[in-house]
């Protein structure tokens, strides 16, 4: 993006609070990608859905329900179908944007794959109940409910969508500026790319990767933890003096994070240890 | 008919980035000026000396001394509604690397140790002024501010678009 006269990066805040479930769930994500809200919407009511119909399988709480289980599945299936259009909307958004590419990273090549293998045996299941598609074997249903079990595990320990909404959901529990929020949000962020797409250090760097914010705040975040390794500190203090501080990206980013206070934290670790350095020599 | 906000940029420590990106608006300015907005101060702008209540008080820089706090706390009282205006209101923006040192240091490297600098006595001022805050905050650790608009300075297509946002959320009072 031209930073001055080229097309307006959109304002996800007004007044730069850190929003709510509900308001991330369904406002923040229409404004990123009005698909992206069908497909979180759809996400969590077909899991609820889903466990509650695990539950009834394997229990005997589905005969006290007399039908309601049938409403669970149906239920299920249309939330489902929801996350597979909403979800056809996120592919498009990855497809076209270089800044959400970059965000992104590998895992969400994992995360898609297994959850097009899920829609798939679950559009499988749902078409022959509709008696459009002769029935289901029984391997549909297997793959459906293995793949969803391999996913949620896959990304909740690989840093996918799962560790993404378990994050958002302990980051609306910390306090804005504190050390656990920081640490937190690397869980949380949701790879919108939207801080890369504003940033003009992403642009002055004509678009390399490295600039990314987006990737320094995960790059930093180690730096937090103290586990960032000796040869990326020094990759780590260049990028931070290369932050022109505009504080753009806290402006475009649906949880309105403050990458500013961290990487104004950061400055200031650093200046403490140059000056140490200079006190020593 | 709505009437038109009446509306006032106000700068504190600040390098009027923020106006020339508004004055960079073109000709989007010269329309909210004509249907939304009444601008009653705006020193970058106009020769207006002072204001009186606001519906919008856009304010830049930070508050760098104590008569800064003093005179924000002060215009609090007079607007409906407080914009912190660029970065430097927003988080401390570039004044804000202050913080990164001692103060004396800072004065020491203005007034006595810069190359820039003449020869000769090189006293650091402290007549008549007011004396330096010890910390540089957003202006939100002061008074309550209603919107926030980051950028330094914000481009004008995106201060265009945060305007108009604010001017359909805002509820003006019928004089």
């Amino acid at each position: 993006m031209n930073y001055w006269f080229g097309p307006k990066p959109k304002l996800l805040s007004l007044n730069l609070k850190k929003p709510g479930l509900t308001s991330l769930l369904v406002q923040k994500t229409f404004l990123v990608n009005p698909l992206s809200t069908l497909f979180h919407v759809g996400m969590v009511g077909a899991l609820i859905t889903g466990i509650i119909m695990e539950i009834l399988y394997f229990s005997s709480w589905g005969a006290i329900l007399n039908g309601g289980g049938r409403v669970i599945t149906w239920m299920h299936g249309g939330m489902g179908l929801l996350t597979a259009i909403g979800f056809m909307g996120v592919l498009a958004r990855f497809s076209g944007s270089r800044s959400f590419r970059v965000a992104s990273g590998r895992m969400f090549y994992v995360d898609a794959v297994l959850i097009c293998v899920i829609a798939v045996s679950g559009l499988d299941l749902l078409l022959s109940i509709l008696g459009i598609l002769p029935a289901a074997s029984g391997w549909a249903s297997t793959i459906h409910v293995t793949g969803t079990m391999v996913w949620l595990l896959v990304s909740l320990f690989g840093g996918g969508f799962v560790s993404h909404a378990v994050g958002t959901v302990a980051y609306r529990f910390t306090n804005g500026h504190s050390p656990a929020a920081f640490q937190t949000f690397s869980s949380a962020c949701s790879r919108c790319g939207k801080c890369v797409e504003v940033c003009p250090e992403y642009e002055a760097g004509n678009g390399l990767p490295e600039q990314a914010p987006a990737l320094k705040v995960r790059r930093y975040l180690k730096q937090y933890q103290g586990s960032a390794l000796p040869s990326e500190r020094k990759a780590i203090v260049e990028h931070v003096y290369l932050c022109a501080l505009c504080g753009l990206c806290v402006g475009v980013c649906p949880y309105a994070f403050r990458h500013y206070d961290l990487y104004m934290g950061l400055l200031r670790q650093v200046n403490r240890e140059q000056e140490g350095e200079e006190v020593r020599a | 008919m709505k009437r038109k906000a009446t509306l006032a940029i106000q700068d504190l420590c600040a390098c009027d980035g923020c106006e020339v990106a508004m004055a960079d608006m073109g000709h989007v300015l010269l329309d909210l000026l004509d249907d939304k907005v009444d601008l009653v101060y705006a020193p970058l702008f106009m020769s207006a000396r002072d204001y009186g209540e606001v519906d919008i008080l856009m304010l830049t820089g930070v508050a760098r001394t104590e008569e800064d706090i003093a005179d924000l706390r002060q215009v609090r009282q007079r607007a409906r509604y407080i914009v912190a205006f660029g970065s430097c209101a927003t988080f401390g923006g570039i004044p804000g690397l202050a913080n990164l040192h001692e103060q004396a240091t800072l004065l020491e490297t203005a007034y006595q140790n810069a190359p820039s600098l003449r020869t000769g006595e090189k006293t650091i001022p402290d007549e008549l002024l007011s004396a330096l805050t010890g910390e540089i905050l957003p202006i939100n650790a002061y008074v309550d501010v209603d919107f926030s608009l980051p950028g330094c300075p914000p481009p004008p297509r995106l201060l265009a678009d945060f305007l108009e946002r604010v001017l359909k959320q805002v509820t003006l009072k019928e004089k």
